[in-house]
């Protein structure tokens, strides 16, 4: 009975699609410490090897193309850190200095929407007793955050090391390694196998690139839109709108959190920045829905949105933010394997 | 008899990447290709090795690229019908190279042999890396293919004489 399960190509396909899950599975519970380490390096690798591709095609040797790529990047890593540094100082503290009296503008904010709910709607709330309950649950949120950013950043100083490392030996590697792995498997499906790989790592390519684009657009357009209407830290909260932005589903309304608080902490929070800022937010957004989800990221995803909003939440759940962006590329390029290893044992079963 | 896994994995790659250049050097698909991006593009392919009556693709198979035979005998066969037998030096599965078709004949070994695969993503790297030199290598495919063609309209229009009519 199993053994004519498996000679059925759907059953040989899952047979070895569910085995190689368990192997990815395993390898995944074992690396669990440096996981997030691990993701950052291929994303890094998946930037960095273009520049290496295109040194190459003008004639300089692979090794020396890989050195050069890695010190120019590290160089403005550093640069960009001791020119970004002073400023993001200078951003906390300032930031610090407003949450000192965040409960009197978070009063003030929620008298004036008091006002106006009693003008327009003639309904009325207790601005001071709200902005007491607000303040206890923003309190108890901001230690489990402070607790977390702590730890956050105990890890990211190992990752620093272990990262460039990592970075070096996969653009100087991989395509062995690649080919090394590709050569364990049997004559048979030698070929099958590079058809699969090449399938898979074409489409992620497109996928992240159209991520990346998405991204860059999503950043420059809150950014210049921020800074025209005179929000404060526009360029920071541009980067956060974008990467915020990644998050599938979810992203789009997790995006106005930080611009509306900023706002809300501002000296004179106003209900028309309030407006300008969610407008900016809105047309971006409109923007991004229109013009690039359609044409550069959905499109190569191709997934069931119930499928990516159930798995955005459980990847959020077990691996925070880095879960939330990575979730769809891993499930798009499981959804890819699948199909290229029936499509091609199909094949081979037939002939 | 080896195993296929430890002696895929476990090889001498200076002997055969030299050998396979000075293969590719003699086979029409790579006349005007320099020698210096033969060696480059021979140290990016793949060595496989093959046991007597293996099957290296049957008819229908997906194609990756396309075989040379680096040491052994390997039969061609369309519907078991012998349509060549292949000796050291030759290439073939080459069609694989230009598109994803299925494999249009099955390829059998008729000794222990030597493959090195030229894979269709090897050939895309190369054009990246040296589009000049690749592009005199998808010219003799194309003039590669084109003769097969023509030899085949021939060989209809022997077998077909009424369809003039």
């Amino acid at each position: 009975m199993f053994l004519t399960f498996l000679r059925h190509p759907l059953g040989l396909t899952l047979l070895l699609f569910f085995t190689g899950l368990s192997l990815v599975a395993a390898t995944l519970i074992i690396s669990g410490p440096i996981l997030i380490t691990l993701a950052i390096s291929l994303v890094l690798y998946a930037a960095m090897r273009p520049s290496v591709d295109s040194m190459v095609r003008n004639g300089i040797q692979e090794n020396i193309a890989v050195a050069v790529t890695m010190v120019l990047i590290i160089a403005m890593l550093i640069l960009s850190v001791l020119a970004v540094f002073p400023l993001i100082v200078e951003q906390v503290t300032n930031f610090s200095s407003k949450m000192a009296h965040v409960d009197v503008q978070l009063l003030s904010a929620l008298s004036q929407l008091d006002q106006w709910l009693q003008h327009y709607i003639n309904y009325d709330f207790d601005p001071a007793s709200v902005a007491q309950k607000l303040l206890n649950y923003a309190g108890i949120y901001l230690n489990a955050l402070a607790e977390k950013t702590v730890l956050w950043f105990n890890g990211i100083s190992f990752s620093l090391i272990l990262i460039p490392l990592i970075v070096f030996f996969l653009l100087r590697d991989f395509n062995q390694l690649r080919n090394e792995t590709l050569q364990l498997l049997p004559n048979r499906y030698f070929e099958l196998g590079w058809l699969i790989y090449n399938g898979v790592s074409a489409q992620l390519e497109n996928y992240i690139r159209g991520l990346s684009i998405q991204a860059f657009v999503v950043g420059t357009l809150c950014g210049l839109g921020f800074y025209f209407i005179g929000l404060e830290f526009a360029p920071l909260l541009g980067i956060i709108v974008a990467l915020l932005n990644l998050i599938p589903f979810f992203g789009i309304s997790l995006a106005k959190i930080p611009p509306l608080v900023v706002v809300l902490l501002s000296d004179q929070p106003d209900f028309m920045m309030v407006a300008l800022t969610l407008a900016v937010l809105f047309f971006v957004q409109a923007i991004d829905t229109t013009l690039l989800l359609p044409k550069i990221v959905a499109k190569s995803a191709n997934l069931h949105p119930l499928t990516v909003m159930l798995s955005v939440a459980l990847a959020g759940y077990y691996y925070g933010f880095f879960g939330f962006i990575l979730v769809v590329p891993v499930l798009f390029s499981m959804k890819v394997i699948f199909k290229e290893l029936l499509k091609g044992l199909r094949s081979i079963h037939a002939a | 008899m080896h195993h296929p896994l430890w002696s895929n994995l476990f090889r001498d790659r200076h002997d055969w990447v030299k050998k396979t250049s000075t293969m590719c050097e003699q086979n029409p698909l790579f006349t005007d290709v320099s020698s210096q991006s033969i060696r480059w593009l021979a140290s990016r392919m793949h060595l496989r090795r093959y046991d007597k009556d293996e099957v290296v693709f049957r008819m229908g198979d997906p194609g990756a690229g396309a075989v040379l035979l680096l040491s052994g005998k390997v039969q061609i066969r369309v519907n078991d019908v012998v349509v060549a037998s292949l000796q050291q030096g030759d290439l073939f599965g080459e069609v694989a190279l230009a598109t994803n078709l299925p494999r249009t004949a099955e390829a059998v070994t008729m000794a222990a042999s030597e493959l090195v695969f030229f894979l269709r993503s090897d050939l895309k790297e190369w054009m990246e890396t040296s589009p000049k030199q690749a592009s005199k290598l998808l010219l003799n495919l194309a003039n590669m293919l084109a003769h097969r063609l023509m030899q085949s309209n021939e060989r209809y229009a022997r077998t077909m004489p009424e369809i003039d009519t």
